[in-house]
């Protein structure tokens, strides 16, 4: 299924570059931005994940690879690989106008020889998609994700709970007076687990994810109010029949202006489908049962920011995230994560308007279904120039 | 008239105006003169809080440079109306705060910058609702200038 979503983002590509070249041509007035970020990342790790080879999990917040074993073993990375370039482009085009935005960074990973996870500079894309009018199309965050929630920390990945999910949409959007309202059909990808504690991505998805939010947007708040449906389905050769069982889920995400500029974010989903939506695929979509039944998992998520101002360009932020699923016995894998974890205390000081240093303490607990559990400590020295 | 003229011209204006109000140079006086507390009698809610959100746009770290764009655009309509409020409310000193102290230079120096406050919003959303949306945000981040150069002279920490 995901090859239709790759093409649709080349075909939307192409015709952007087409018409920009044809309109750039008859004189129209097309602009034409480029921008970015540097960030530098100093990480120290009291208990790298990786082992022998340095994994992504070292550099970002991956909270299904906390180790379950302590280590005496520690180690320091520095890293530029959240940097990003964009190129934003917007043309007129039928008394409306047309943006296109592509967006990289250099987070891609790659198998080394023996199939590990492996660092490499290799641009990643980012974002990819237009915009005309009430529609988005292309790769971009997905709906059910209500970014005003999204707390300013220095890790690339977010706390525990974050709805950090990019991928492609066709989305429409209803403007209001007091916000609006969007209603998108995105990538499907389904992720099972088998009793024998495996996980598998069959591939096979024919239905897209429906995803509808609601935003109440003022000046001191934003809140929000989405819910998905999804078609968990697979019919690969090894199972032998089709199989497929619709689920759900609901967000509730808001910002609170409290007191000048100090501020409180939030985000709490739950579902039986919000499986790989939540904290960076730590959770499957539900489990394969005997009599090639699906069964769903029951998740629950979100996390909680504070924002506090020191001064006129010095803060902190702490943020406490919780993820816990209510994992079916003897059908879902006892190295199955259950409950997860974290907490990120940060002071951040912006020196120029588009210059930020800061440093960062993040704390990391997960505990399987066996109830072997695991935890991680992370300081990260960041300094962030956007241009 | 060009764009750039217009601007060296609001540039000189102002500062001719400033100049005008040298017992309010430096912030530390601004309380014990008086002048400071008393012109936070004219200031605007909406005004502050489009700033805070504005500001809180700057630091985000996750939305696209399109969106945030968008989003800044939006509240700068916002801004315009508030910047509308404040103006009228200006115009109409000292008869709405009349136990201020204020001399004739502060209230002129304080009406020019409301003025300009508005002046250069509506030049933003003009520039962006006819499309010039690089010259809009350019204009916005000049803006910036405006606010800080008045809160220095008329605002109580």
């Amino acid at each position: 299924m995901n090859y239709p979503w790759r093409i649709s983002r080349c075909v939307v590509l192409a015709c952007v570059s087409a018409l920009w070249a044809t309109m750039a041509q008859a004189g129209h007035n097309i602009e034409l931005e480029l921008g970015g970020r540097l960030k530098l990342d100093l990480i120290h790790n009291d208990s790298p994940v990786s082992g022998e080879h340095l994994s992504r999990a070292d550099l970002a917040f991956s909270p299904r690879s906390i180790a379950l074993t302590s280590s005496t073993r520690s180690d320091s990375e520095l890293t530029a690989r959240e940097s990003r370039l964009w190129a934003l482009l917007r043309l007129p085009l039928l008394h409306r106008q047309l943006s296109a935005y592509a967006e990289i960074d250099f987070s891609e990973t790659e198998p080394d020889n023996l199939g590990r996870s492996r660092l490499s500079n290799i641009p990643r894309l980012r974002h990819a998609y237009a915009i005309f009018g009430p529609l988005t199309i292309g790769k971009t965050y997905t709906t059910f994700v209500n970014l005003s929630a999204y707390p300013e920390i220095n890790d690339g990945n977010g706390p525990l709970g974050t709805l950090n999910i990019r991928q492609d949409i066709v989305r429409y959007t209803h403007d209001f007076e007091w916000g609006h309202w969007q209603f998108s059909v995105e990538e499907p990808q389904t992720t099972l687990s088998t009793p024998a504690g495996s996980a598998f991505n069959p591939e096979d998805e024919t239905t897209p994810d429906l995803v509808t939010r609601l935003t109440w947007e003022g000046l001191d708040a934003n809140l929000s109010i989405a819910a998905m449906a999804r078609n968990i389905e697979a019919d690969s050769p090894g199972l032998g029949n089709r199989i497929d069982k619709w689920g759900g889920a609901l967000s509730v995400a808001g910002y609170w202006r409290l007191h000048d500029r100090d501020n409180l974010r939030m985000t709490l989903s739950w579902g039986n489908a919000l499986g790989r939506y939540v904290s960076f695929g730590s959770f499957t979509d539900g489990a394969l049962a005997p009599g090639r039944e699906i069964e769903f998992n029951d998740l629950v998520s979100g996390f909680v920011a504070y924002q506090h101002w020191w001064g006129k360009n010095l803060r902190s932020n702490v943020v406490i995230g919780l993820a816990h699923v209510d994992a079916a016995t003897g059908i879902v894998p006892a190295s199955a994560n259950e409950t997860m974890a974290s907490s990120h205390l940060n002071l951040l000081w912006s020196p120029l308007t588009d210059l930020t240093v800061g440093v960062e303490w993040l704390y990391g607990y997960r505990r399987q279904v066996d109830d072997r559990s695991g935890n991680m400590n992370r300081f990260q020295l960041t300094s962030i120039y956007k241009f | 008239m060009s764009t750039e003229k217009r601007i060296l011209i609001r540039g000189f204006t102002l500062w001719v105006l400033l100049s005008m109000a040298p017992q309010v140079t430096a912030g530390d006086d601004l309380q014990d003169s008086g002048s400071g507390a008393v012109l936070n009698v004219i200031h605007s809610d909406q005004l502050r809080a489009v700033m805070h959100r504005l500001d809180s746009l700057t630091h985000d770290r996750e939305r696209t440079a399109l969106e945030l764009q968008t989003l800044q655009l939006h509240h700068l309509e916002q801004l315009l109306q508030a910047a509308d409020d404040l103006l009228e409310r200006s115009e109409q000193l000292p008869d709405i705060a009349p136990d201020t102290d204020l001399t004739d230079e502060e209230v002129i120096t304080f009406r020019a910058m409301a003025s300009e406050l508005y002046e250069q919003t509506l030049y933003i959303n003009t520039r962006y609702r006819t499309g010039h949306v690089s010259e809009a945000l350019q204009a916005y981040k000049d803006l910036r200038k405006t606010c800080a150069a008045c809160h220095r002279l008329f605002r109580s920490p």
